[in-house]
């Protein structure tokens, strides 16, 4: 172990030899100096060389510099050192001063040598003790730190796991989902934008052996949960067409299967359309869903057809009304979800909510109606990303097919 | 250099194209916005750290004698508009791409990209070196419950949508936690419910008619369009509407 260095701040020689010869007899090492100002400057140089004393033991009545001034000082130059006074009985008054700057302890004249060596070395456990705790709370705190470091790597790491599923997750529904631009029975054109990675609309045509089938369907909500449900109707719907029963049918089996996975209500609307090409009729069902806009090439006019309908997933009496009528080649529906006639921007001066409406979207297929379907869908696409001011806030979706 | 001058509803800062006079601007506006009791305005500080920027390195090229002015109006409650303009040459507005990129390392043209996304609407002058942007400042509904007589009257502060779904799932939770059997949802505030929201509504009856068979359930003060939506839904078969 280290010998202790001690300085000594007195003026008597009497006292400053005396302290000499019993703490050098303990072994400890020794500087003195007989006045505060050579004390301070002492301890000022020990520390900046960082060969810092164990222990100041010092007198109050010096010259040049006092024992309060003298630790004043310390303290102010923010020095840590523990110090000794020395006080003899007319100090008293000052002792309450020295106890306030900090002064570690006393010794009080007249003094003997086992006196200044037993508070010497309690002076050095105290002082000891209190730099282990101080050492230890650091060490505390850097192990902590390496806990937390690591526990952060952990999260990171997890968190990039988790994220690859997600992509890959996304991957394989999206392939699942996904639309061929052509090779059905009929030409078809549609835009689909999700709000986020996964969404909550849905479309799918299926060539029949007399025509096509097609449904577009809406889960509220766009989030994962939701793309639950999109795949579940994918699923019956793939399974209708090859069984082929009526929409209304289909709608009902849907209705309970969605009722059935009772935890996550969602609510769903739907359109299924039926083609017979060979005698070009339709049938159509809709579960509440936005109402389908049909376009007569034969007298050139526009409509929105009305089917009624419940919502699927919500309730287990539903009802739904098939609309059977004729068609003629280059006829034209327009199918979408709400979050196109929901679609709005914000009046910057007014503050007012302005949304394109169905009717809005009609004016659109009207101005477009010309234009091949594949333009058509472009254009309308354009002017409601426009109109949002390219602001998304639900999945959208629009979707037209073309008798051929 | 700073200057400011202050009326009714109205404040301009003048200053120059230092990139440090950012965040003093930011401060300052902030204290503003605080003195309007907007809560809610990382929109609009945002909005402003994009068109300070822009004017400082872009329009006036970080020369410090040139001049950026920010002035800020409040419209009505809580909507301001914002313009910020610089004496630089302009640039052309007309091909800024506002379609977020999902690509995030494409951060060259994020900036206006993002101020669009945050605000209501978004001018230019015909030079392109003064930008007018309108803004709300944004607020999450607030569910506010209290008893009246035997009855837990909800009373949502704004519209129910997705982004409000997890507020109104909490509220939930918590007054069925709490035994009440009673509820009467009052929309004089709700103008616009979405799918999630009507979702939320139905899977509210259902936990609480598990919890106890005999529960109330009350719906008040909507207006024409949600009363409709509940009638189509056949929500109005599990909510009493009490027309006010």
């Amino acid at each position: 172990m280290q010998q202790k260095h001690i300085l000594i701040a007195e003026d008597d020689l009497a006292m400053q030899t005396s302290l000499s010869f019993i703490l050098e007899d303990e072994g400890y090492e020794l500087t003195t100096v007989s006045n505060g100002k050579a004390a301070f400057e002492k301890i000022q140089s020990s520390f900046q060389q960082d060969r810092m004393f164990d222990l100041l033991i010092t007198d109050i009545q010096m010259p040049e510099l006092n024992g309060l001034q003298l630790i004043k000082s310390i303290s102010q130059a923010g020095i840590d050192l523990p110090i000794i006074v020395i006080t003899g009985y007319s100090d008293k008054q000052t002792l309450i001063e020295l106890i306030r700057l900090g002064c570690d302890d006393f010794l009080s004249k007249p003094f003997e040598p086992d006196d200044v060596c037993k508070k010497v070395l309690e002076v050095f456990k105290k002082f000891d003790k209190t730099k282990a705790l101080e050492e230890k709370k650091f060490a505390d705190l850097i192990k902590q730190n390496i806990d937390l470091t690591r526990e952060i790597d952990s999260y990171k790491h997890s968190f990039s796991a988790l994220r690859k599923e997600l992509n890959n997750a996304i991957i394989t529904y999206n392939d699942l989902i996904c639309l061929n631009k052509d090779g059905y029975k009929v030409s078809i054109a549609y835009r689909i934008q999700a709000l986020k990675d996964l969404g909550g609309d849905f479309i799918d045509i299926r060539d029949t052996e007399k025509g096509c089938d097609v449904i577009i369907a809406d889960v509220a909500g766009h989030d994962m949960a939701a793309s639950y449900h999109t795949v579940m109707i994918k699923s019956f719907f793939d399974e209708n067409c090859r069984t082929q029963k009526s929409g209304d049918t289909f709608f009902q089996l849907l209705n309970h299967a969605l009722l059935e996975n009772g935890k996550n209500e969602r609510m769903v609307t739907s359109l299924f359309i039926r083609l017979d090409l060979e005698k070009n009729q339709v049938s159509a069902v809709s579960a509440a869903h936005p109402q389908m806009i049909y376009y007569n090439s034969i007298d050139n006019t526009l409509h929105q057809i009305n089917i009624a309908g419940n919502f699927l997933g919500l309730l287990a009496d539903v009802f739904f009304e098939t609309k059977k009528f004729n068609v003629h080649p280059k006829d034209r529906f327009i199918l979408y979800s709400d979050g196109i006639p929901n679609a709005y921007h914000v009046n910057g001066v007014s503050g007012k909510k302005i949304t394109l409406t169905s009717s809005g979207l009609f004016d659109l297929i009207t101005k477009n109606i010309h234009l091949p379907i594949d333009d058509m869908i472009a254009s309308v696409w354009e002017n409601i990303e426009k109109f949002t001011h390219y602001k998304q806030t639900d999945d959208m979706m629009l979707f037209a097919m073309e008798i051929p | 250099m700073l200057t400011t001058y202050q009326e009714d509803d109205y404040i301009e800062y003048k200053f120059s194209s230092e990139i440090k006079m950012v965040n003093k601007i930011i401060k300052e506006v902030r204290s503003y916005l605080e003195s309007y009791d907007v809560d809610e305005y990382a929109n609009i500080i945002l909005i402003l750290r994009e068109l300070i920027n822009n004017a400082i390195e872009h329009g006036n090229k970080q020369k410090k004698d040139r001049i950026v002015s920010v002035n800020i109006s409040l419209l009505d409650d809580k909507r301001f508009k914002i313009v910020v303009s610089d004496e630089g040459d302009g640039f052309d507005y007309n091909n800024i791409n506002y379609r977020m990129s999902d690509d995030p390392t494409q951060i060259r043209n994020r900036g206006l990209c993002l101020v669009n996304s945050f605000a209501d609407e978004m001018e230019f002058n015909s030079y392109g070196n003064m930008i007018t942007v309108y803004v709300t400042a944004s607020e999450s509904t607030q569910f506010h419950v209290e008893e009246i007589k035997d009855w837990t009257v909800i009373h949502p502060s704004g519209d129910i949508t997705a982004e409000d779904a997890d507020n109104f799932r909490y509220v939930m939770h918590d007054c069925l936690d709490k035994g009440k059997t009673k509820f009467r949802f009052d929309l004089s505030q709700v103008n616009d419910v979405d799918s999630i929201g009507l979702s939320l509504f139905v899977i509210f009856s259902n936990l609480a008619k598990k919890k106890s068979p005999n529960i109330g359930l009350e719906m008040i003060n909507a207006n024409q369009d949600i009363n409709n939506l509940f009638q189509i839904t056949r929500l109005n078969r599990i909510y009493k509407i009490i027309e006010s």
